[in-house]
């Protein structure tokens, strides 16, 4: 099912707000909710067809919330969503028809029935014909490399086949649009590697699928995504590429110098000079040899005239070392400067 | 299409259910503790309880029979709906389901068909069991009669299982519709006795029970052989119980879900 629209998500001012039962359900039942909590706030995204689009946020930033939003598990307070064209609040039906979903939840299959069963049930429910269901299974048992445990029970499975048949059941229907909310949560590095491997394969391969990627883990989004949005308390505080994200804070690379014959108040003396930001002095064996690290502030890069300071009151240089930001700082940087 | 959702969501469930093997076979060899049992309760009542059996040609094991058929038939539509939301909230996989293009209703339909099949298989055995093991005499039964009060009952029954369901989307624990009509109907329905034992004002308030006219026509077509017109009263307070039932129970579940999806509460349990 193709649309003329050219963004496979597109949200207007999507927001979600929590309330607390109110009347009869008050009295009946207990909910989490005490008071109205803004879940998600005016969130304007979008995302182009065959895009690996990446969701960064701290727990409780409103990820899950967005994503259940746009797969029609959850109805948006106000505004509105899309996908690949279709409105997933009033034609929610076609909405589902080109979404595939996988979570980073063990409980979501049948766990007294085999994988194989388990894809035969969901490919029922995605419409697809029953002779063509075996083969589709085979196929996506396939691509996850999980052809030879199809057989076993569910309950047998490592947290890792788990989630390669989480993969295998969104990818049945073959979404425009698959959703990936903390695939790897709780997997080991052999299976992140391969489910890794699986989302590049879909990205690259000949339906180029939109894929929206929700983590935590840094280095993922950074290895897989073309775009990343990172949101903080329900609004996106960030949207762009991860070079984006480090030129806007690139500036401010840190700098190690391993110097001797200089003490602390000499290298005071150059950091108050140069109004060098994140100073830190140490010296770590108490044997003379200081650890000078410092970033510059942004634009500004008298590198050159630090070291030739510090030579002139008379130390010596021992390594010059650039620490590139990695974008955990940076993403730290960004969310903590938003809290403040 | 809905049927292969039907045999998509009947082949997990026997599969399920087949997986735990000794259950299953233990159910069966229930159904004859417990059919024996009433056989043996009826040789004690004799003709004791004839005045009260006199309308069903007193013969109390025939007729507890069917009042048992009739009360699994109602438990199974009282309690499919519900347990199949909740389980499947509570299995983690209502959401999984949820993101496929299958709609809420037609899981929450095709997750009962199973049960309702089940409960199908579980009444033959009964009946088959009564009648050749412990002989019964259901020989004048008027089948199509029955079918057709079996099929009102089913479809009452069902709507107040959904409207249950409902109740069990929102609140997740608590219902109180199987309670009320669960717990009072195999008492104020006449499923073990005929009501005419109870005292009158009793006998009033089962009158606003489906299940009384269930049973009753039920039991007049298989053991009495009743034709439509015999039961037409019965018929007709069946009918009006589905005529207002049904589209209550609609209108429920539609906005048991417009809250769970406002809620963000459909997944959980």
């Amino acid at each position: 099912m193709e649309t003329s629209s050219i963004y496979a998500v597109e949200t207007k001012d999507l927001t979600k707000i929590y309330m607390p039962p109110s009347g009869i359900r008050k009295v009946l039942m207990r909910s989490p909710v005490r008071e109205n909590i803004l879940a998600v706030d005016s969130i304007n995204l979008q995302v182009k067809k065959g895009e690996v689009f990446g969701l960064l946020g701290p727990n409780g930033a409103g990820k899950t919330t967005l994503i259940k939003m746009l797969t029609t598990l959850l109805r948006p307070t106000s505004g509105s969503a899309h996908l690949a064209g279709f409105d997933v609040v009033r034609q929610e039906d076609e909405a589902r028809k080109v979404i595939g979903l996988v979570t980073g939840e063990e409980r979501s299959f049948y766990w007294r029935l085999t994988g194989r069963q388990n894809l035969n049930f969901f490919a029922g429910l995605c419409n697809i014909k029953r002779r063509e269901i075996p083969q589709k299974i085979d196929q996506v048992l396939d691509q996850v490399g999980l052809s030879q445990a199809a057989d076993n029970m569910f309950y047998s499975y490592s947290s890792g086949m788990k989630q390669k048949l989480s993969i295998a059941r969104a990818l049945l229907n073959e979404p425009q649009v698959l959703f990936l909310d903390e695939p790897t949560k709780s997997v080991d590095v052999i299976a992140i590697a391969e489910i890794k491997r699986f989302i590049k394969e879909l990205a690259n391969g000949e339906q180029k699928r939109t894929i929206l990627l929700a983590t935590h883990r840094l280095e993922e989004a950074e290895e897989l995504c073309d775009r990343i949005a990172i949101v903080n308390k329900g609004r996106i505080i960030f949207c762009g590429t991860v070079g984006e994200l480090k030129k806007t804070l690139g500036g401010r690379d840190q700098y190690l110098v391993v110097t001797n014959g200089i003490d602390k108040a000499g290298c005071k003396g150059v950091s108050d000079k140069y109004v060098l930001s994140n100073t830190m002095i140490e010296n770590p064996g108490g044997n003379g040899t200081i650890e000078f690290s410092f970033s510059f502030a942004n634009g500004s890069n008298p590198l050159s005239s630090v070291l030739n300071d510090i030579i002139a009151a008379g130390g010596t240089i021992l390594s010059c070392e650039k620490k590139e930001r990695r974008l955990e700082e940076m993403f730290i940087d960004i969310v903590s400067g938003d809290r403040n | 299409m809905i049927f292969n959702k039907l045999l998509t969501f009947v082949t997990r469930d026997m599969h399920i259910e087949l997986s735990y093997r000794f259950a299953f076979a233990m159910r069966f060899v229930n159904i004859l503790f417990s059919v024996a049992s009433f056989f043996f309760i009826s040789k004690l009542l004799g003709r004791s309880a004839n005045p009260y059996l006199a309308g069903y040609h007193g013969d109390y094991f025939a007729f507890v029979l069917i009042g048992i058929a009739m009360t699994s038939f109602q438990s199974t539509g009282l309690g499919a709906f519900s347990s199949s939301i909740s389980g499947s909230q509570s299995q983690g996989t209502l959401e999984a389901m949820l993101v496929t293009p299958t709609k809420l209703p037609v899981i929450i339909l095709s997750s009962s068909v199973w049960d309702f099949l089940f409960t199908i298989l579980n009444i033959l055995i009964y009946l088959v069991v009564g009648t050749l093991v412990f002989g019964a005499d259901l020989g004048r039964a008027n089948i199509p009669v029955a079918l057709v009060v079996l099929a009102l009952t089913v479809l009452i029954f069902s709507g107040l299982g959904i409207i249950s369901a409902s109740v069990i989307m929102v609140l997740k624990r608590g219902d109180p519709v199987s309670w009320l009509f669960g717990s009072t109907s195999s008492f104020l329905g006449g499923t073990y006795f005929p009501i005419a034992v109870l005292p009158v004002w009793l006998q009033w308030i089962a009158y606003a029970f489906p299940v009384f006219y269930a049973l009753r026509a039920m039991r007049y077509a298989v053991l009495n052989g009743a034709s439509l017109s015999m039961i037409s009263g019965d018929l007709l307070a069946l009918l009006l119980f589905a005529v207002i039932i049904m589209p209550l129970s609609i209108f429920a579940f539609k906005q048991a879900v417009r809250i769970a999806k406002i809620d963000g509460t459909l997944g959980t349990y």
